[in-house]
């Protein structure tokens, strides 16, 4: 009788380490994968506004184009890419504030980071800081030409972290030079 | 039977341990499974207006090579580009003309210009991929990843 007790008396050191390295691994094992869940879910949902962002900024790009082809005298190029505004590399910095109107604002440059505000309104997103909420996205494009003198190749990034890992959405789209 | 009852209770701790376990690895799977999900989704987004753009950018090709009056039986076969590239192939039956176009990276498109006597005169329509072009297949890529947007224009 007296053995009886002295096992049941509890767990030696030995027993206690093996279980609290099975539950150890028993617990941190599903965290990890939630965890990295959780991180695959935020990168997806900046994706999604990244790419709406580059969208964005291409249709004002072409919005800008079509407004040049349809204006008398305007070069077609005319506020994307000109002597005065070139942009024909990203390190030229060059960005659109797609709030403004196309028709009298063109693209602009912007700081050598080129981040993105969110205006204190919620009515979207900016360049402009002053006042206004700064993202995680960044956001450029650069014109390049092509054999054609009619036609040149735009082209979006935008960037932004996750963390310490960069991630972009690249856009690219062919501008012509299509005047009746 | 006191110490019989002690006995029978031991393995709870087992049983406890398992249960705590699975509930904490069935929530991991399932935040995993429903992210896995919402990534393939965004993928999805952005490859979509890949395929859009490419669209878009084959439609104002053939918009700009109409311009230029490149849609006759005698002008069409003459060499053409749009993009670096130029047409990938390009095909003529009577008054159909169809060209695949490609500009960078794996998009491409398909596009048919069909020109008519009548009201509408020229009928447009671009379909474009995001993964349909490498050296060896030409815009005829099928991926199930692959996405497909179309823009359709008649006057």
């Amino acid at each position: 009788m007296k053995k009886e007790i002295e096992n049941n008396k509890g767990f030696t050191i030995v027993e206690t380490l093996v279980a609290i390295t099975i539950l150890m691994i028993a617990i941190a094992g599903p965290l990890t994968v939630a965890f990295r869940g959780l991180t695959a879910a935020v990168y997806a949902h900046d994706q999604v506004t990244a790419s709406y962002l580059a969208q964005d900024a291409m249709e004002y790009i072409k919005n800008v184009r079509d407004n040049n082809l349809k204006t008398p005298g305007r070069s077609w190029l005319d506020g994307i890419n000109t002597t005065s505004l070139v942009c024909t590399n990203l390190s030229d910095n060059c960005t659109v504030n797609t709030l403004n109107n196309p028709y009298d604002t063109g693209g602009g440059t912007c700081g050598p980071d080129c981040y993105l505000y969110l205006k204190s309104d919620g009515s979207g997103y900016t360049p402009e800081s002053g006042g206004n909420k700064q993202t995680q996205f960044t956001r450029k494009y650069y014109i390049t030409s092509t054999s054609n003198p009619d036609e040149v190749t735009a082209t979006v990034i935008v960037e932004w972290k996750n963390g310490t890992v960069s991630n972009a959405v690249t856009l690219s789209s062919q501008l012509f030079n299509i005047r009746k | 039977m006191m110490y019989k009852n002690d006995k029978n209770s031991k393995g709870y701790t087992l049983l406890f341990a398992v249960i705590v376990a699975s509930v904490t690895l069935a929530i991991g799977v399932s935040i995993l499974t429903i992210s896995k999900k919402e990534f393939i989704l965004s993928s999805a987004a952005r490859e979509s207006s890949i395929s859009f753009y490419v669209a878009d950018d084959g439609f104002e090709c053939a918009m700009y090579q109409n311009d230029q009056g490149r849609f006759t039986p005698t002008t069409f076969n003459l060499p053409w580009d749009c993009g670096n590239h130029g047409p990938i192939t390009y095909d003529s039956v009577g008054n159909t003309y169809s060209f695949d176009v490609h500009f960078s990276g794996l998009a491409c498109a398909k596009v048919t210009v069909v020109k008519r006597n009548s009201q509408p005169y020229t009928i447009v329509d671009s379909k474009g991929y995001n993964l349909a072009w490498d050296s060896t297949r030409f815009c005829t890529n099928t991926s199930p990843k692959m996405t497909e947007r179309a823009l359709y224009a008649e006057f």
